[in-house]
């Protein structure tokens, strides 16, 4: 039976991960480790195999970035999380009477998106592994075969280090009524969902507790005070990396009029190609199903010269990326919203309160809480940019892709689930990493409050005792 | 790492140690064996249990198979296995203590 069409018993699968998590609460800190480490070096040691399975199954992307991508959630991930304790007492606060200890969650259902399909199984396998956690991967339908085997690398390396069995369990093909069983089952301590908008809202819909993602419509501001042919070549090396399928990669140029033959011959340099009102008509046919409101498939993770040749444009064959002049946001201009692919919109303005302006609006077109980016020296305007956003990641003179995951470009956590928090329906804005998926519990030791010990407490039932002077007398003999 | 003690009423199966996969792997045929052969009741002993694997879960999971509704405990179990069971769903094989 191939692993596309394998079938699997919900209830089979969430008692081995019950048994699973059983086991794994008798692990002690230094025998965690050794397992994250032996699956780490597995995983990293399979980075260009599974890279490479990777395009060839989905047909997305470039290898080479996917290595990368395979790189970060191994490597640099394992280099985060290698000395954080997990297990046991992990802080101590001996003024303040509390101590944290560390408790796994219990199973946990991964759901794993085509567009990073090695990657993002391997970073969750490894922060599930390091928090003593089982996890359950549900590979996107597209993406069953390399999937489960970066799962099965991750496995079996754990295994060799005595990681409790089914510690890593995969599924195959995947209806929706399986996954909603799995979602909802009484077992399931949580859902990691990478995916769609609609696979996230399943999730959280679940009753089971979730960390989503939310979806990105980045907007780079590039600002009259930056370098603009470092910006440039950021923005190129962001939009182009894996042929744009980085949730977090720039959506949107916005520049100022003064600057902006300077950035569109800078663009032009590199090979990007400015589309007319006629060819971005025709791309946004190809980029954009506006039956369903979201960008096409036939270009996600597609190369520039592909998604020309699709729109029947005449764009040179080493074309890196097809730039779309704009005028304003929203339903009627499909190319200012999220394409996972090698395409920008761009917009010309004529100061700062007109690009921040105009980057609220991008923010706020389907990319609420998640990544905004900009390039300045202004530190000033950067700060003013900053306060008008909704994102969880302000990047600053970052190619965004690879900035907003963290480790390469700055030193947020490396992760391949990104919190957008409230305004992308996600309970954090952080990089999810281990620390996300621990239960702390914490021994409060009695510290009596001395001001609440020495003030009069029979005030309290003094109607005539307002709040004022509750505070003054509270505080008194401080 | 494990033996047995029968009475006309009661197979007690007194494990030790640590109880992992090659632990169990080398004692499953024998136990299940001794369980299915008993009369009368099974109880485990884990007093001396420091550590178990999912096979000896699994093991105990066809041991209560085996031996019939009601006829199947854990017996003296030290707080981390006990925690082990709790979170395993397998609560109602432990014995009341």
């Amino acid at each position: 039976m191939d692993m596309e069409s394998k079938r699997f018993d919900v209830e089979e699968v969430m008692e081995r991960a019950a048994l699973a998590a059983a086991v794994f609460s008798q692990l002690d800190q230094e025998h965690t480790d050794r397992i994250v480490r032996a699956a780490y070096l597995a995983g990293f040691n399979a980075r260009v195999r599974l890279a490479k399975m990777a395009c060839e199954e989905t047909g997305l992307g470039i290898w080479q970035d996917k290595v990368i991508k395979n790189v970060l959630a191994t490597q640099l991930v394992y280099e985060d999380i290698k000395d954080e304790k997990t297990v046991g007492v992990i802080g101590e606060d001996h003024e303040r009477g509390i101590v944290e200890i560390a408790q796994p969650l219990g199973p946990i259902l991964a759901v794993a998106p085509v567009t990073n399909p090695t990657s993002t199984v391997m970073f969750k396998i490894l922060i599930a592994l390091k928090t003593r956690n089982p996890i359950l991967i549900r590979p996107h339908n597209r993406a069953i075969r390399c999937s489960s085997e970066a799962a099965r690398i991750l496995y079996e390396a754990a295994l060799g280090e005595d990681a409790p069995e089914d510690c890593v369990q995969w599924l195959g093909n995947t209806s929706r009524e399986e996954t909603h069983a799995l979602m909802s089952h009484k077992r399931l301590a949580l859902i990691l969902a990478t995916g769609g908008t609609g696979l996230v809202k399943s999730a959280y819909s679940s009753g089971t507790p979730a960390i989503g993602v939310g979806a990105g419509n980045v907007p780079v501001y590039i600002e009259r005070s930056a370098d603009i042919p470092f910006a440039v070549k950021q923005i190129l090396i962001s939009k182009t990396f894996d042929n744009g399928t980085v949730c977090a990669s720039e959506q949107a140029v916005v520049t100022e009029r003064a600057l902006t033959g300077q950035v569109m011959a800078e663009f032009q340099r590199r090979g990007a190609y400015f589309l007319n009102e006629e060819e971005t008509r025709k791309v946004e046919a190809v980029a954009f199903d506006r039956e369903q409101g979201v960008m096409s498939m036939d270009v996600v993770g597609q190369p520039a010269a592909h998604i020309a040749r699709l729109a029947g444009i005449e764009a040179p064959s080493d074309v890196t990326l097809l730039i779309a002049p704009q005028k304003k946001v929203g339903k009627g201009y499909p190319l200012s919203s999220e394409i996972l692919a090698p395409i920008l919109a761009y917009y010309v303005v004529e100061g700062l309160p007109e690009a921040i302006n105009l980057c609220i609006e991008l923010n706020y077109h389907g990319g609420i809480g998640h990544t905004v980016s900009i390039f300045s020296n202004d530190e000033e305007v950067i700060r003013q940019f900053a306060a008008a956003m909704n994102a969880g990641r302000i990047l600053v003179n970052t190619p965004s892709s690879q900035g907003a995951v963290g480790a390469i470009y700055n030193r947020l956590a490396p992760s391949l689930t990104l919190g957008c928090g409230t305004g992308g329906k996600n309970i954090t804005t952080d990089n999810i990493t281990a620390r996300h998926l621990l239960n702390i519990q914490r021994i409060a030791r009695r510290r009596v409050n001395e001001e609440l010990e020495l003030f009069d407490k029979s005030l309290y039932l003094d109607e005539s005792v307002d709040a004022a002077a509750v505070e003054k007398l509270y505080h008194r003999n401080r | 790492m494990v033996r047995f003690e029968e009475t006309e009423t009661k197979l007690l199966v007194i494990f030790s140690g640590k109880l992992d996969t090659l632990a169990c792997q080398a004692t499953d045929e024998q136990v299940l064996g001794r369980v299915r052969a008993a009369s009368g009741t099974v109880e485990f002993d884990l007093a001396e249990v420091e550590y178990v694997a999912s096979v000896f879960l699994r093991i105990c999971l066809q041991t209560a198979k085996a031996a019939g509704p009601g006829r199947f405990s854990v017996v003296r179990v030290n707080p981390v296995v006990k925690k082990v069971f709790m979170i395993a769903g397998l609560g109602s094989l432990l014995a009341e203590e």
